[in-house]
């Protein structure tokens, strides 16, 4: 892909990933084929904002973690209890890195 | 640490807080009663489908098994994984084999090639919810 389009693309979609995985992507995007593009676009990425917005409101029912596609993880929260309550307050600090890094496994899948 | 690696402690970190929250419950039933660690229960005074977990474990473990059921039907699941989990994870650590992990890819994937089972599963745990909010 040229240049100018790996970095509009990391521009409006930098927040989606781990800081430290930028410079990878970006190498990634630079060799990747030009007809990737649209798969990539259409990667099914979530953001890291809402995730933790419905985290808050509905991660006792495991809402989140299904989301992200984990629906085993989700399952497990349900009939828990979000975990006894737990699991819950430790998703609130783990969902937006557990997203980003789902973001960055998807778009590799996109890109192969 | 690796996915794998986390994925053991958060299953460990989970069955040993379920215990100890089993015990304290057991040993100071006068206290917490009215209690809760739902927090939907908390913030919004109606209970989630699991709420009563706690309720019907206890009732299992002194015998009164229909009072277990009445309570929420899903307390026969959370003490078959509260008893069967440490054992399995046992196992896992001494042989080095990964079988509670093996067991939930599995069943993640079951879960995507066959939407029509995660369905069943969300209707049986909606009609125990309503069932919940009409013990309440």
């Amino acid at each position: 892909m040229d240049q100018q389009k790996v970095d509009m693309y990391i521009m409006s979609n930098s927040k989606f990933f781990e800081a430290h995985q930028i410079p990878m992507l970006r190498d990634m995007l630079l060799q990747a084929d030009d007809s990737k593009f649209l798969a990539l676009q259409t990667a099914n990425t979530k953001d890291p904002t809402i995730m933790i917005i419905i985290s808050l409101l509905a991660g006792g029912l495991g809402i989140d973690r299904f989301m992200l596609g984990e629906t085993g993880m989700g399952i497990a929260k349900l009939l828990t209890c979000g975990g006894l309550g737990i699991w819950t307050i430790i998703d609130w600090f783990v969902i937006m890195g557990r997203t980003r890094e789902l973001n960055m496994q998807k778009v590799q899948m996109a890109l192969i | 640490m690796t996915s794998v690696g986390r994925f053991y402690l958060l299953t460990t970190s989970l069955l040993i807080g379920g215990w100890i929250w089993l015990l304290y419950n057991r040993y100071n039933s006068h206290i917490t009663d009215g209690h809760t660690l739902c927090y939907i229960k908390n913030v919004t005074g109606y209970p989630c489908p699991a709420c009563g977990t706690t309720n019907s474990v206890e009732a299992i473990l002194t015998g009164n098994y229909q009072r277990a059921l009445s309570a929420n039907p899903l307390g026969y699941i959370a003490l078959l994984a509260l008893v069967l989990l440490p054992v399995i994870i046992g196992i896992d650590l001494m042989s080095g084999k990964r079988i509670v992990y093996g067991m939930y890819t599995n069943f993640d994937k079951t879960m995507k090639q066959r939407p029509i089972l995660l369905f069943i599963i969300f209707l049986l745990l909606l009609i125990n919810w309503i069932w919940n909010l009409y013990k309440m």
